[in-house]
């Protein structure tokens, strides 16, 4: 049973990652435009 | 990958990149061996389970299967992408020290799952730790000499790719 908790933080971690990692490329995109009108 | 931007379209990639490639295409594979086995257990094969050891109930219960099997695919799919984003150029879209600590990370648990493993098999094996009648030696026999150095050999590739990732990055910000 620990090593499936082990799985689910791990995945919880990468879940965290995926959507930090969208969010700051879309962030980033948004003020790209912005600055280039 | 360690690259660097010479003109507006074109990329130049640091030689010692290329030297390293091989870590990035061995996750890769490492991964994708882990992953196709865990789909073929997920879709019914019994191929090499013999060696993990697991009860059948705990192949039934639906805990397992999901997490278990399923989480452990989704882990092994993000690894094999993983692994290619260190030598593909769609790679640098992602922020090098994300790579840098996820790279060390994994390393780091395959490095204590493989050290943990030989330790607790090597005592069972010689008779240190005594095992119990219901356990079957030939399971321990094969973690010993299968899974065990499975997960070292992904800590080594893991490795290697921080290892590279790293002094890539520090060799760009001179």
């Amino acid at each position: 049973m620990i090593s499936l908790w082990i799985i689910v933080a791990i995945l919880a971690i990468v879940a965290v990652e995926v959507i930090g990692l969208v969010i700051w490329r879309l962030v980033r995109r948004a003020r790209m435009n912005d600055q280039h009108g | 990958m360690n690259t660097s931007v010479s003109s507006p379209n074109k990329i130049r990639v640091h030689p010692q990149a290329l030297a390293w490639a091989w870590a990035g295409y061995g996750v890769c594979a490492w991964a994708l061996a882990y992953t196709a086995l865990k789909l073929y257990w997920a879709a019914g094969g019994r191929a090499l389970l013999a060696t993990v050891g697991l009860p059948e109930a705990t192949l039934q219960d639906p805990w397992f299967v999901l997490i278990g099997l399923w989480g452990t695919i989704i882990l092994g799919v993000v690894a094999v992408l993983f692994g290619l984003a260190t030598v593909q150029s769609w790679g640098l879209f992602i922020p090098r020290w994300l790579l840098i600590a996820d790279a060390f990370a994994a390393c780091a648990l395959f490095t204590l799952r493989a050290a943990l493993g030989f330790v607790q098999d090597a005592l069972l094996i010689s008779g240190i730790i005594s095992i119990s009648d219901a356990v079957d030696r030939s399971v321990i026999i094969s973690h010993l000499l299968l899974w065990d150095p499975f997960f070292l050999l992904g800590a080594i590739f893991f490795g290697a790719v921080a290892w590279s990732l790293w002094r890539g990055s520090r060799e760009a910000q001179r």
